[in-house]
C-alpha cells in the first residue's frame, strides 16, 4: 500500500522524470531488439521496421503505463480543477463572493471546533482523567454555595467502603523564603500523600513516604520540578534536606514532583475557608497528616472506582453527612456531599456555553452553504444555454457533473484556506479578551485537527453544493428548446432559491436574537449594582511576611506614602479583593442586643483597614468607617452591611449594638451598603467587617484618571517600601471584574460576530433571490407595464414578494429561537432567553435588511423600458 | 518470434505477471531482458505482446512486487533493471502454487477416461 502511494506520488511530482524514463526505456527496448534482429541477418532498416512492428503502438503502451501508475485519473482531475479555476476567474465577483461566504462559515466553525477540541476533547493531563472528581459539601437549600468537606466526612469517605479507588484532601498553601535578603513567595498546596495515588503520578526523585514524620518533627514536602531545577540545580541530594521558611517551621524535602505538573487549575473549588488555589504550576506540595481519625478535611479530590459514574458515587456518599451528624446528635441542616467531574469544574460556565456556540457557528455555516447554493444555482441558471451548447457538442453528463464538483471544490478549498486564517484571527481575538487566562487559551490551537475538520467540512459542502447544482445544470431538453426558453423559465431553481432565502432569514433571526439576549444579559450583569465602584481602582496582592507586629508600621508607612502621591485618592487593605475568590471567612455571628438577640448565624466577612470603603466607594449608611487607630483597639469594633442590619436589627439603628464573635464581645460602629464580593451574579449576603492586622493582604488603591496608567508607578512605590515586600499581582479592578465574566463576554462577542456574518450573508442571499427573480420576470413586467400597469404596482409586487419571504423566514426563526431558548438559559443573568424584545428587534432588523436588499432590484424592474425588453433579439 | 508463430500460444489472463515475477526472480533484468528470458524459459512457446510488457512491469512496480533501478546494460547503455522484492517473492510462491494446483486439476480432468466417470 505504502509503495503504491509512494510510486503514485513520485510519478505525480516527478512527472517529467517519469515520462523521460518511460521514453528512454522503450527506446532502449527497440534499439536492443533492432540490434538482435541485425545480428540475425536483417538489414538495419528492416530490423528497425520489424522491431517497431513487434512492439506495437508506442503511444498506447505509454498510456497503459500511465494508467498502471493511476496517473490518468489524477491527470483528469487536475485538468478539471484547472478548467474550473479558469471558469471561476472569468467570474471574479461570483468567485470572490462564494469564497468569502464559505470562508466566513468555515472560519466560524473552525474556531469553535478548535475551542471545543482544546477544552472538551483534549483530556486533562492525568491518567484516565474522566475518573477524577471533586467532592464538595453543599447545603441542599442553597446549592450554589459549595463548601469544603469536614475532617469527619473526609475520614468517613477515606476509611469506609467508598465508591472511590482513592481519595485525597488538598488545600492551598503559601510560604515565604528569604533569598539574599529579598523575600520570595512559594505558592503551593498541602495534600495528603494519597494525592499521588489519586492522580496516578510518582515523584521523579525521592519516594512517597510510607510513614509521616512524628508530631513535632519537621513536616515533609515535595518540591516542583521547576523549583528543583531553578533553585537546587537539579541536585538529587536535595532529598532529606531541611528547607527553612520565614513564616513557618522548616520542611524536610521528601522528593521532587514530575515536571510540568499543573494543579489544580485555574478553577479549583473556590467557596470555603482558605480554598484560594492559584492556577498553574505549584512550587510545592506540603504533606498533610492523614492518619485514621485525623483526616484534615478540606477540598477533596477522588478517583472513581472502576466503572462508577459521578452520579452513582454521589448517591453512595450522599448520606455520610447526615449519619455523622446523627451519630453526634447534631443538626445536619440539609448538608450533603456532592461529586463533580473535574472536567466540568475546570470548564465552569464554558461547559454549557460551548454547545450553544457550536450550534450557532453551525447555523452560520448553514447560512453560508445556503448562500453558496444560491450563488451556484443562479450561476447554473445563467449558464443554461452555455451548458446546452456543450451537451450538443458532445459533453457527457458525468463530465459536466465533475466540472461542477471541481468548481465547488476550488471554492471550498479557497474558503477553507481563508477560513483557517479567519479562525486564527478569531483565536487571537479570544486570547486578547483573556490576557490572564493563558493556561486555558493555550489549549485552543489552530492545528492539524482543525485542518482535518475543515477538510471534512469542505468535502461535505463540495458534495452538496457542487454535485446538486450540477444536476440542476443539466438541461432538460434539446439545445433549441433550451435556447428559446432560456430567458423566461426555470420556476424550479427559483423555488429552491426562495426556500434557501427563507431558511437563511430564519437562521439569521435565531442568531440575532441569541446575540441580543446574550448581550442584554451581559449588560445587566456588568451594570448590576455590585455595591462598589470598580472604575479607577487598582488592586495589589501584597505579601509581607515578617515576624510579630513589625509589619504594621511598614503598612502604615506604605499607606502614608501612597496617600502623599498626587493621583492617589484613597488606599486601604482587605484580606481578599472582591471577585478574586481568594478566600472567604465565615464565622459565627452571635447577636447580643436587639430583637434578634440570641441568633447565631454563620456569616461571611472581611478583614479591612484604612480607607477600604472610601477606595471602593462603598457608602457608609450609618455610623463610621474604620480608622487607623481601630487596628490597635481592644474593644473590637465591627461594621456590618445593610442586609445584616435589616435581618438582625430590624427597625433599629445597629450602631452601638453588640455581637459576640470568636469569643470577643464587639460593638457595631458602622453600617455599609451590601456588596457582591464573591460573584457578580449572586445576590449579596449579610456580611461583617473587622479591622485587619498585617500579614498577607490586598491593597485597594483609588487613583484619579485611568487605573491602568498608574499600575507601573504604583508597583515601584510599593516595592520600594521594604526589600521583603512581595507584589504578587497588581491589576486594575475592572480587569478583575472582566475576568469573572469572561465566559459570558466571549459567548456574547462570538455570537454577535456570528450574527453579524449571518445578517450580511442573509442580505446577500435575499438580494440574489430578488435580483434573479426580477431578471427572470423581465418580460412579464414589460408586458404588464405595456398593458398599463403602473411602476408603483410593479414595485409593490416585487417588494411584497420579498417581504413575504422575509416574514415567512422570521416566523420560522422565532419558532427556532423559542426551541433553543432552553439551551441558552443557563448563560442568562436576570434575562429570559426567549425575550420578546430581542425577538422583535431581530425581526425588525431582518425586515429592514430584507427591504433594503429588495428595493434595488424592485426599482430596476419597475423602471425598465418595456420596448427594450420585449424587442426580439 | 514472429507476430504469429504457428507453435506459439496466447497467454491465459493473469499469467503474464507470474511469468515476469519468475523471470526477474533469477537475477535483475531490464524490460527487453524480461522478454528474452520468458521466451527462453518457455522454449518460445508463449507469445508475449511486447507492448503489454511495460504496463505490466509498471503495475507490478506500483504494487511493490518488483523494484526498478537504473543501471548499465551489457552494451554499456543506461537501462532500467527490475528485481524481485520480498513481497514479490511471496506473491510468486503463491501464484506458482495456485497455478500448479490449477494445471494439475485441468490435467486430471482432461486425462479422465470414460470408465473412470
Amino acid at each position: 500500500m505504502l509503495a503504491r502511494i509512494r510510486h503514485t506520488l513520485g510519478a505525480l511530482f516527478g512527472r517529467r522524470r517519469f515520462e523521460d524514463g518511460m521514453a528512454e526505456e522503450i527506446r532502449f527496448h527497440l534499439d536492443a531488439r533492432t540490434d538482435d534482429l541485425v545480428r540475425s541477418g536483417l538489414s538495419i532498416e528492416e530490423a528497425r521496421r520489424r522491431a517497431r512492428l513487434e512492439f506495437g503502438n508506442v503511444q498506447n503502451t505509454k498510456l497503459d503505463c500511465r494508467e498502471s501508475r493511476r496517473l490518468l485519473l489524477i491527470d483528469e482531475l487536475g485538468r478539471d480543477l484547472r478548467f474550473a479555476a479558469r471558469l471561476l476567474l472569468k467570474a471574479p465577483a461570483f468567485t470572490a463572493a462564494a469564497i468569502l461566504t464559505m470562508a466566513l462559515g468555515m472560519g466560524a466553525n473552525a474556531l469553535m471546533f478548535s475551542v471545543a477540541n482544546g477544552l472538551l476533547l483534549r483530556p486533562l493531563p492525568f491518567q484516565q482523567p474522566d475518573e477524577l472528581v471533586w467532592v464538595f459539601s453543599e447545603q441542599q437549600q442553597n446549592p450554589s454555595e459549595r463548601d469544603t468537606v469536614s475532617g469527619d466526612e473526609g475520614d468517613a469517605i477515606a476509611r469506609r467502603q467508598s465508591p472511590f479507588s482513592a481519595t485525597a484532601a488538598i488545600g492551598d498553601s503559601a510560604l515565604v523564603r528569604e533569598v539574599e535578603r529579598r523575600h520570595e513567595r512559594w505558592l503551593g498546596i498541602w495534600a495528603t500523600t494519597s494525592l499521588f495515588e489519586v492522580l496516578k503520578i510518582t515523584p521523579v526523585v525521592g519516594r512517597i513516604p510510607a510513614d509521616l514524620p512524628p508530631n513535632g518533627a519537621p513536616r515533609a514536602m515535595f518540591i516542583s520540578h521547576e523549583r528543583w531545577v531553578r533553585d537546587f540545580a537539579a541536585d538529587p541530594a536535595v532529598v532529606g534536606k531541611l528547607l527553612p521558611f520565614v513564616d513557618r517551621q522548616p520542611f524536610v524535602v521528601a522528593g521532587v514532583l514530575p515536571p510540568g505538573l499543573e494543579f489544580p487549575f485555574a478553577r479549583a473549588p473556590h467557596k470555603g475557608h482558605g480554598a484560594g488555589f492559584h492556577a498553574g504550576l505549584q512550587d510545592f506540595w506540603a504533606i498533610a497528616p492523614d492518619r485514621p481519625g485525623e483526616h484534615p478535611g478540606g477540598v477533596m479530590i477522588a478517583r472513581l472506582a472502576n466503572g462508577r459514574t459521578a452520579a452513582a458515587a454521589a448517591r453512595e456518599i450522599a448520606g455520610v453527612s447526615a449519619s455523622l451528624a446523627a451519630s453526634r446528635q447534631q443538626e445536619n441542616n440539609g448538608r450533603v456531599l456532592v461529586v463533580v467531574p473535574m472536567r466540568d469544574h475546570v470548564l465552569g460556565l464554558i461547559g454549557p456555553a460551548l454547545p450553544v456556540l457550536q450550534l450557532f457557528s453551525g447555523l452560520v455555516l448553514l447560512i453560508a452553504c445556503a448562500n453558496l447554493a444560491n450563488l451556484m444555482l443562479a450561476r447554473a441558471a445563467a449558464a443554461r444555454s452555455e451548458t446546452a451548447m456543450r451537451v450538443a457538442l458532445g459533453a457527457r453528463t458525468a463530465h459536466l457533473l465533475r466540472l461542477s464538483a471541481a468548481e465547488a471544490l476550488v471554492i471550498s478549498a479557497g474558503g477553507a484556506a481563508l477560513g483557517m486564517a479567519l479562525a486564527w484571527g478569531g483565536r487571537e481575538l479570544l486570547a486578547a479578551m483573556a490576557p490572564r487566562q493563558t493556561a486555558l487559551i493555550s489549549r485552543i490551537t489552530i492545528d492539524g485537527a482543525v485542518l482535518a475538520f475543515l477538510a471534512g467540512v469542505s468535502i461535505v459542502t463540495t458534495l452538496i453544493f457542487g454535485v446538486l447544482p450540477g444536476f440542476l445544470r443539466r438541461p432538460a431538453g434539446s439545445l433549441t428548446e433550451v435556447m428559446s426558453t432560456a430567458r423566461h423559465t426555470g420556476s424550479g431553481p427559483q423555488r429552491t432559491l426562495r426556500w434557501l432565502a427563507v431558511s437563511q432569514i430564519a437562521l439569521s433571526l435565531t442568531l440575532l436574537a441569541g446575540a441580543g439576549v446574550l448581550g442584554t444579559s451581559l449588560q445587566r450583569l456588568m451594570n448590576v449594582d455590585a455595591g462598589y465602584v470598580t472604575d479607577g481602582v487598582i488592586t495589589v496582592d501584597t505579601v509581607l511576611y515578617i515576624p510579630g507586629r513589625e509589619a504594621m508600621p511598614i503598612h502604615a508607612a506604605l499607606i502614608a506614602r501612597l496617600r502623599a502621591l498626587p493621583h492617589v485618592e484613597a488606599a486601604g487593605f482587605v484580606h481578599s479583593t472582591p471577585l478574586t475568590d481568594k478566600w472567604l471567612v465565615r464565622d459565627t455571628f452571635e447577636v447580643m442586643d436587639g430583637p434578634a438577640k440570641g441568633a447565631t448565624p454563620m456569616m461571611p466577612g472581611g478583614f479591612v483597614t484604612y480607607d477600604y470603603f472610601q477606595a471602593l466607594r462603598i457608602p457608609i449608611l450609618a455610623g463610621r468607617a474604620f480608622s487607623a487607630s481601630d487596628i490597635d483597639r481592644r474593644d473590637f469594633p465591627i461594621i456590618i452591611n445593610d442586609i445584616a442590619a435589616r435581618r438582625f436589627f430590624p427597625g433599629r439603628n445597629p450602631v452601638g449594638m453588640r455581637v459576640m464573635m470568636t469569643g470577643e464581645l464587639r460593638e457595631i460602629v458602622g453600617v455599609v451598603k451590601a456588596t457582591r464580593d464573591i460573584r457578580l451574579d449572586t445576590a449579596p449576603e449579610p456580611q461583617w467587617y473587622q479591622p485587619i492586622a498585617g500579614g498577607t493582604s490586598e491593597l485597594i488603591v483609588r487613583v484619579s484618571g485611568r487605573a491602568s496608567d498608574h499600575v507601573a508607578a504604583l508597583r515601584s512605590t510599593i516595592e520600594s517600601i521594604d526589600t521583603r515586600m512581595i507584589v504578587q499581582r497588581i491589576l486594575p479592578l475592572d480587569d478583575v471584574v472582566a475576568d469573572t465574566v469572561l465566559e459570558r463576554r466571549m459567548a456574547a462577542r462570538l455570537v454577535s460576530v456570528f450574527a453579524g456574518i449571518a445578517l450580511a450573508l442573509a442580505a446577500v442571499g435575499l438580494y440574489g433571490v430578488t435580483h434573479f427573480g426580477v431578471i427572470r420576470r423581465r418580460r412579464e413586467f414589460a408586458i404588464r407595464s405595456s398593458l398599463g400597469a403602473t411602476r408603483q404596482a410593479i414595485l409593490q409586487g416585487v417588494l411584497r414578494q420579498s417581504l413575504t419571504l422575509a416574514g415567512l423566514g422570521i416566523a420560522c426563526g422565532v419558532t427556532l429561537s423559542l426551541a433553543l431558548a432552553g439551551l441558552l438559559q443557563r448563560l442568562m443573568f436576570e434575562t429570559s432567553a426567549a425575550s420578546p424584545v430581542a425577538l422583535s428587534v431581530a425581526a425588525f432588523v431582518l425586515m429592514s435588511v430584507a427591504l433594503a436588499a429588495a428595493i434595488g432590484p424592485a426599482w430596476r424592474a419597475a423602471s425598465a423600458d418595456p420596448i427594450t425588453v420585449l424587442k426580439p433579439e | 518470434m514472429s507476430p504469429r508463430d504457428p507453435k506459439s500460444t496466447d497467454l491465459l489472463p493473469g499469467t503474464l505477471d507470474m511469468l515476469i515475477l519468475k523471470a526477474v526472480s533469477l537475477r535483475p533484468l531490464h524490460g527487453y531482458g524480461v522478454l528474452l528470458r520468458i521466451n527462453q524459459i518457455s522454449g518460445d512457446v508463449l507469445d508475449i505482446q511486447q507492448g503489454s510488457l511495460y504496463p505490466a512491469l509498471y503495475r507490478l512496480e506500483t504494487q511493490g512486487l518488483i523494484n526498478a533501478e537504473w543501471g548499465q546494460s551489457d552494451n554499456h547503455r543506461r537501462a532500467k533493471f527490475y528485481s524481485l522484492t520480498p513481497a514479490g517473492r511471496k506473491r510468486l510462491r503463491e501464484a506458482a502454487a495456485g497455478w500448479n494446483r490449477f494445471s494439475a486439476a485441468i490435467e486430471a480432468a482432461l486425462n479422465t477416461s470414460a470408465d473412470e466417470v
